[in-house]
């Protein structure tokens, strides 16, 4: 029995802005390699602290830093902010006499340092170590697309789980491993498709992100944001190929605007 | 069949001449300069009167004039002028005026007017009338047919969205060329590569293709943008899922061994991967892609016809000529010499200060970021140090055009930069910038406001 009020709780978590529907932003996960050792190094830290820009931010594994766009809805826009980050990021690397690398995989025995965030440490302590290993080897690619409403949301949700194989095949460079990673990662990635805004209220209480749908890591989720988040792309040193990407991306939601 | 007897042939002409290098050493100590102005003729008639009127004005001025891809087009060209000959400057002006004046002329015999914008605001984005001739239909055809349906070809950064997913676009886009002698190959590749580097900031002031069937863009200059996406036909990665990859022209010819090695999966239209090693290295670039046109006895001459870079090498006779494309027409002949001699000035005070190369990385930025916003966002330059930073355009590029004014007097033509242009042009904005300002006001723009602000701008003469 789904009680109304829970549901419309549950629903307020959610940032919808119908004026960024279809709008789309990026995150991209890089990885820090020292230049002096090539080996992965855990200078997240200093590197936000010298960039000190709200286009990046930290990752569980403190090997990691990652950029984001703003909402955008023009392809040539966006182009223009990952390579700006791009070229943003690689300055200060470079004078932290590390680089970013953008590959979707890191190695097996690299470092496990996690970055000092209240809930990653939190994190970090109820998972083993085999997850937190395969949590720190995994650097991917988010899309997200906006989207007006609950409503809108789900069909988008559901019209882009129906291209979920092929998305997940133009996503990866690492023959499939990454994604092997993120199984063992998240243990609930499997997308769903729902019926109802109820549908997706029982699926969050099965799977256990009612109240912080942030804990929802389906390789397709409605975000907190307001937009659907696709999390199958692996990282990628090709801005060009994130392109190409949103566009199979826009061609689906096209089809349910 | 044919694109492997055209690759043949392609690789037995660079071979040929890259061996004949010497042929191509210029020791006059001459500073041979050419330009090329595509502008369109435009009229209240319907295509094919248009076609037949433009072609009329070709025939008329067929010393100086040729056709071009778009059915409304025309090229006007000088031949070679040695700037820093005693009265070189004056005489490349007198040439390139006279020849403009004989074409506007003509064209307004013909009861139509001449357009001098980047990009034809009156013709539709669909279907775009093209010259008749088997090239300007192959071309684009090619493209279209290779292109994944998918992808996103729609821009703007306004309300408007406008898709520019037909190849035939660029009939609707008028570029002014400046070429440049070389003295050697070697020169020439250095020259192409400083150029590159050199090219957005001249763009981010002189934008001049912003509108596209009566739409404003907000894009300052739509013209390699739209050439770049309706050209796209590159893969990123064998799905093995056949609806979601870009149809390939390389699966389906299979003809090419992998000796293309880094220039694999370039994009034919802009800015190359990386800079150029050498003129080998270029012609390599030149011959990865495929040629589409079957004429083995002209395979070199296809594959730099096809080289649609910001700037590019061109071997005419015993010549080797760079040639900027970047930049659109501009609203006068005024403009574009004073384009030609800080284009000239930049790139001589790089060479002359053997100045590094910005990474072209930091290039592909700036280049993106002079289209869309031409000067109003930062851009990366190289201080005082040669170091890059990223800095206002608007700042970044006074220290530039100091560059270009040393660069001049090392030449001795800094006495014929107009500096009051100069001024004049900083001060006013783009040509973009000139005709939004016109247009601001109009919800839906007509055919009478899109003329009275073409022609309140310069940019068109009737």
């Amino acid at each position: 029995m789904i009680n109304n009020t829970e549901v419309l709780k549950f629903l307020s978590k959610f940032s919808f802005k119908p004026e960024l529907a279809n709008y789309v932003g990026i995150e991209r996960e890089h990885f820090l390699r020292s230049v002096s050792n090539g080996l992965l190094t855990p200078m997240s830290m200093e590197f936000l602290k010298t960039i000190k820009n709200k286009a990046w931010t930290y990752e569980l594994s403190a090997c990691q830093v990652e950029s984001r766009t703003k909402p955008k809805k023009d392809q040539s826009s966006i182009n223009l902010e990952l390579l700006a980050n791009e070229n943003r990021g690689s300055a200060i690397a470079n004078k932290l006499g590390v680089e970013l690398l953008n590959t979707e995989v890191g190695p097996e025995d690299m470092v496990l340092d996690v970055y000092p965030n209240p809930r990653y440490l939190r994190i970090v302590k109820s998972i083993s170590m085999e997850r937190l290993r395969a949590a720190c080897r995994v650097a991917g690619t988010h899309i997200h697309i906006g989207v007006r409403d609950i409503g809108h949301a789900i069909r988008l949700n559901n019209a882009l789980v129906a291209h979920l194989d092929k998305l997940c095949a133009v996503g990866d460079h690492s023959c499939g491993e990454r994604l092997r990673l993120y199984n063992i990662v998240t243990q609930n990635c499997q997308v769903s498709t729902y019926d109802s805004i109820e549908h997706l209220f029982e699926v969050s209480r099965e799977e256990g992100f009612t109240e912080n749908p942030r804990d929802c890591w389906k390789m397709i989720r409605i975000s907190i944001h307001g937009t659907v988040e696709l999390r199958m792309f692996g990282a990628t040193e090709k801005i060009d190929e994130i392109m190409y990407w949103i566009s199979l991306i826009k061609q689906v939601a096209k089809e349910v605007a | 069949m044919s694109e492997k007897e055209m690759l043949d042939e392609f690789k037995t002409q660079a071979k040929q001449l890259i061996k004949e290098r010497e042929r191509f050493e210029d020791k006059s100590g001459k500073l041979t300069v050419g330009l090329e102005s595509e502008i369109a003729i435009h009229g209240h008639c319907n295509l094919s009167e248009l076609v037949q009127k433009r072609d009329k004005v070709i025939e008329l001025n067929s010393d100086c004039t040729d056709v071009e891809l778009g059915a409304s087009q025309i090229e006007i060209r000088t031949p070679p002028v040695d700037l820093i000959k005693k009265r070189g400057v004056e005489r490349m002006i007198r040439i390139y005026e006279e020849s403009f004046k004989k074409v506007l002329s003509s064209a307004q015999d013909q009861g139509v007017g001449v357009l001098r914008v980047g990009s034809n605001p009156f013709l539709p984005i669909r279907n775009t009338p093209r010259t008749n001739k088997p090239k300007y239909h192959m071309v684009p055809d090619f493209y279209n047919r290779n292109r994944d349906p998918k992808l996103d070809t729609t821009i703007g950064l306004g309300k408007h969205r406008i898709d520019i997913g037909d190849a035939a676009i660029v009939s609707l886009f008028q570029s002014f060329q400046i070429n440049l002698g070389a003295k050697s190959l070697e020169d020439a590749c250095d020259k192409m590569n400083r150029s590159l580097v050199i090219a957005p900031y001249l763009l981010a002031f002189t934008g001049n293709a912003r509108y596209l069937n009566f739409l404003d863009t907000n894009i300052q200059d739509s013209r390699m943008l739209s050439w770049q996406k309706s050209h796209d036909t590159r893969v990123f990665c064998d799905t093995k899922f056949s609806d979601l990859r870009i149809p390939s022209w390389e699966k389906s010819f299979d003809i090419r061994n992998s000796t293309t090695g880094a220039w694999d999966n370039e994009l034919r239209v802009g800015l190359p991967g990386r800079y150029f090693k050498n003129i080998k290295d270029y012609l390599d670039r030149a011959g990865s892609f495929p040629f589409i046109l079957h004429s083995p006895e002209s395979a070199l001459a296809i594959a730099i016809g096809m080289t649609w870079l910001d700037a590019r090498v061109k071997f005419i006779g015993d010549s080797a000529i760079v040639e900027l494309r970047l930049l659109s027409t501009q609203p006068t002949v005024n403009e574009e010499m004073l384009l030609t001699l800080l284009y000239v000035g930049r790139l001589n005070y790089s060479q002359i200060h053997n100045e590094p190369l910005l990474p072209i990385s930091l290039v592909r930025e700036n280049r993106l970021s002079a289209m869309l916003f031409g000067k109003k966002r930062p851009m990366w330059f190289l201080n005082h140090q040669q170091k890059p930073v990223k800095i206002s355009a608007k700042e970044g590029i006074k220290v530039e055009l100091k560059r270009a004014v040393e660069g001049l007097e090392h030449l001795d033509l800094l006495k014929h930069l107009n500096r009051d242009l100069l001024d004049l042009v900083l001060i006013q904005g783009s040509p973009s910038d000139r005709l939004a300002e016109e247009l601001k006001n109009k919800k839906h723009i007509s055919i009478q406001d899109m003329e009275d602000a073409l022609i309140k701008t310069n940019m068109l003469l009737s």
